[in-house]
C-alpha cells in the first residue's frame, strides 16, 4: 500500500466555530491505481488530497504513507518525504515565470540538485511532448502546455503517488483530454498511483476508480476497472 | 538522494527571482550603496584623518615649546635666546634638541600666511626638520637668506595667484617687508603644509617686535629624558617668574588624535543610519517579494523545499542585493570622498585601506541580513496549504 487513510477526521477553527472538513475517511491507494475524488465545493477534495499528500494532518485518525504513520511527524520529515515519494500538480500551475520550462521542472530539487537532475527534467519535458519547448519561459507557453510542464515538475523525483488537485480545471476540453492522457500513461506505464480531485465527469470517468465525497464523507466508490 | 544543499543553485535561483522585479530590486541596491557610500566615505575620511593625526603625533612625539605663559599662539610669543644656554648650564645633556622659532603672519599677496622662521645650522633640530621633510628643489646653506620654502597646501594657492619656484615673493609683517626666492616646497601630509619657512634672520628682519638675534618667539626642545621636563618646568617657573611654561606637543596632538576618535564614532554613526535606512529598503523589498510570491513559496514547500531551504532562497536574495549594493558602495565612497575633497579643497590625502573597504562591505551584507530577519521568518513559519490557498 503507497497511502492509507483511517478514519480520518479533519476540523478547522475558524474564529470559535468548528469546521468539519473531514468526517471519518477511510481510503487506500496502491502503486498503479488511478483514482478520482469528486464532489461538491466544500466536500474535503482538497482537505483529503493535502493529507494524503502530507502537507497537512488529521485531527483525527491515522495516515500511513509506505506503512509509515504520519501522524506527529515534524515538518522536516514531512517535506523530506513529499520531496523523494509524492508529486504535486495543481489547478494553476504556479510556474516561475522567470525560469525556462526546464528549469521549473528541476525545481523541487534545486536545493539538492542531483546530476542526473537536468538529464531526467529533459526526458520528463520529452514524455510530456514538451522537448521542443524546454528552453521557453511560461508566458510563451499555451495554458496546455505550462500544466504539462507542471506534470513533469511533479514527476521529477520519480515520486510513489502522483496528486492533482482539479489539474485540468484551468484548462479548455482538448487540453485537458490530453492531460489526463499523460496522467494515464504514467499509472499505466510506470505503475505510479495517482490521485486526482475534479468536478468533470468526463475526466473521472478515466480514472479507475471515482470516490464521491459529500461533507467530508465518502458516499459512494465507483469501481470502473 | 543527496541531502547537500547546492547553496550554488539556490544562489542562481535567487538571483533570477531578483531579475523579475528590477525596478525594485535595482533601488533595493540603490539604498544600500547611498548607505554603504556614506558609510564608507565617512570610515575613509576619518581612515585618513587618524592617519593623518598619527603622522602628526610621531612628528611631534618628544618636542616641547617653551614660550610665553600667557600667549594664545606662537605668533604671539616672544622669549629669550638666554634660555637656552640656562637650561643647558642646569640640565647638561638632558636636552637632545633646541630649536628658536619665530613665528608671524604675512599679510601681503592677499594670502595671510604663516611664516616659520628657522636656523638652518646643523647643531639646531630645525635642520633635522628640514630633513626629514620631502623638500622639492635645492635646500638652502647655513645661515643663508633670502630663500623661502612652502608648505604643500600654501604652495598650491600661490601657484594660482602665479607664484611658483625660482619667483621672488615679497612678505609683509608688522609694517615690514622683504622679497625673498622660492627654492622648493614639501609635503609632511600635516598642518606644516599650510605654512612657509624662512630662515630665521629674514624672519627677524620682518619681526620689529623681536629684539634681533636675542629674541624668538618659541623655542622648541627635545629632551633625552623625557622625564626631567616638570623639572625644567619648575626651573623656568623659578628663573623667569612663570614668565614661561613648556607645552607638550604630544598632548595637543593626542587631543587632536581624540577629538577625531570622537568624530570617527560620530561618523560611524551617521553612517550606520544610513546604512540602516538603505537595509531598511531591502527589508521592504523582501516584505512584497514574499507576500507576492506567497502562494509560490507554498508550491516549493509542497514540492519538498524544507523550511530551512525556502528560507535560505530568501536571504540568498537579501545578500545578492546586499553583497552588490555593498561592493559598489565601498568603492564609490573611496572615489566620493577623494572627490569632496577636491571639491571644497580639503588639504588630506585620502588612503585607500582594505580594512575599510572590507568593513564597509561587511557593514553592508550584516545590515541587509538582519533586514531581512523577519521576511525570512515570515517565510520559515509559511505554512505551504494555507500559502497555496490563499
Amino acid at each position: 500500500m503507497i497511502v492509507e487513510a483511517i478514519d480520518v477526521h479533519k476540523v478547522y477553527l475558524l474564529g470559535k466555530t468548528e469546521i468539519y472538513a473531514l468526517r471519518g475517511v477511510n481510503l487506500s491507494i496502491d502503486r498503479g491505481d488511478f483514482v478520482c475524488i469528486m464532489g461538491p465545493s466544500g466536500a474535503g477534495k482538497s482537505t483529503l488530497l493535502h493529507i494524503l499528500g502530507a502537507l497537512d494532518t488529521p485531527t483525527k485518525g491515522t495516515v500511513k504513507f509506505m506503512n509509515e504513520i504520519l501522524n506527529n511527524k515534524n515538518d522536516r520529515f514531512l517535506a523530506r518525504l513529499r520531496r523523494e515519494k509524492i508529486g504535486f500538480i495543481f489547478q494553476f500551475f504556479y510556474l516561475i515565470p522567470t525560469l525556462t520550462a526546464k528549469e521549473n521542472v528541476m525545481l523541487p530539487l534545486i536545493p539538492i540538485k542531483p546530476r542526473w537532475l537536468e538529464r531526467r527534467a529533459e526526458e520528463l519535458l520529452e514524455l510530456v511532448g514538451l522537448k521542443k519547448r524546454m528552453s521557453h519561459k511560461p508566458k510563451e507557453l499555451s495554458a496546455g502546455e505550462q500544466q504539462r510542464v507542471a506534470i513533469a515538475r511533479a514527476l521529477i523525483n520519480n515520486p510513489e503517488v502522483i496528486i492533482a488537485d482539479e489539474p485540468t480545471g484551468n484548462l479548455d476540453s482538448d487540453n485537458g483530454r490530453q492531460i489526463i492522457d499523460i496522467l494515464s500513461r504514467i499509472v499505466r506505464d510506470e505503475n505510479k498511483a495517482v490521485i486526482i480531485a475534479t468536478h468533470n465527469m468526463d475526466v473521472a470517468k478515466r480514472t479507475d476508480r471515482i470516490v464521491y465525497l459529500k461533507d467530508g464523507a465518502i458516499v459512494k466508490v465507483d469501481e470502473l476497472k | 538522494m543527496s541531502v547537500m544543499i547546492s547553496i550554488r543553485s539556490i544562489a542562481v535561483l535567487a538571483f533570477k527571482n531578483l531579475s523579475r522585479k528590477k525596478v525594485r530590486t535595482v533601488l533595493s541596491i540603490t539604498g544600500i550603496i547611498i548607505g554603504v557610500m556614506l558609510y564608507g566615505g565617512m570610515s575613509y575620511a576619518t581612515s585618513s584623518l587618524k592617519t593623518r593625526v598619527t603622522d602628526v603625533i610621531g612628528f611631534l612625539q618628544d618636542a616641547m615649546l617653551i614660550q610665553n605663559k600667557d600667549s594664545i599662539a606662537p605668533v604671539f610669543s616672544i622669549v629669550d635666546l638666554k634660555i637656552i644656554d640656562d637650561i643647558d648650564m642646569y640640565f647638561p645633556d638632558i636636552v637632545r634638541d633646541f630649536s628658536p622659532q619665530i613665528w608671524l603672519l604675512n599679510s601681503s599677496q592677499k594670502q595671510p600666511t604663516i611664516v616659520l622662521g628657522v636656523y638652518l645650522s646643523k647643531e639646531i633640530s630645525m635642520r633635522t626638520f628640514l630633513a626629514n621633510l620631502k623638500v622639492n628643489g635645492e635646500l638652502p646653506s647655513d645661515n643663508s637668506t633670502g630663500w623661502i620654502i612652502l608648505g604643500s597646501a600654501i604652495a598650491e594657492s600661490f601657484r594660482k595667484k602665479g607664484y611658483d619656484i625660482g619667483d621672488n615673493l615679497t612678505l609683509l609683517n608688522l609694517g615690514q617687508t622683504r622679497s625673498l626666492r622660492i627654492i622648493g616646497n614639501f609635503t609632511t601630509g600635516t598642518f606644516y603644509d599650510w605654512l612657509v619657512i624662512i630662515s630665521i634672520y629674514d624672519a627677524w628682519k620682518l619681526s620689529p617686535n623681536l629684539e634681533q638675534e636675542s629674541e624668538v618667539s618659541v623655542i622648541e626642545i627635545r629632551l633625552r629624558d623625557p622625564t626631567y621636563s616638570d623639572e625644567i618646568q619648575s626651573f623656568l617657573d623659578s628663573r623667569y617668574s612663570g614668565k614661561y611654561e613648556l607645552v607638550y606637543n604630544i598632548e595637543v596632538a593626542e587631543m587632536v588624535g581624540n577629538t577625531i576618535n570622537t568624530v570617527d564614532k560620530f561618523a560611524m554613526v551617521i553612517g550606520l543610519l544610513a546604512l540602516i535606512i538603505g537595509s531598511l529598503g531591502v527589508a521592504n523589498t523582501m516584505f512584497i517579494n514574499i507576500t507576492e510570491r506567497k502562494q509560490e513559496i507554498g508550491i516549493l514547500k509542497a514540492t519538498g523545499w524544507t523550511n530551512g531551504e525556502a528560507a535560505l532562497e530568501i536571504l540568498m536574495e537579501a545578500l545578492i542585493m546586499g553583497l552588490i549594493g555593498s561592493v559598489i558602495g565601498a568603492g564609490l565612497g573611496y572615489f566620493a570622498t577623494i572627490f569632496a575633497v577636491k571639491i571644497f579643497s580639503i588639504n588630506m590625502t585620502i588612503y585607500f585601506s582594505a580594512i575599510v573597504f572590507i568593513n564597509s562591505i561587511s557593514a553592508g551584507l550584516i545590515t541587509s541580513t538582519v533586514a531581512v530577519l523577519i521576511p525570512v521568518w515570515k517565510v520559515m513559519t509559511l505554512v505551504p496549504i494555507k500559502a497555496i490557498r490563499e
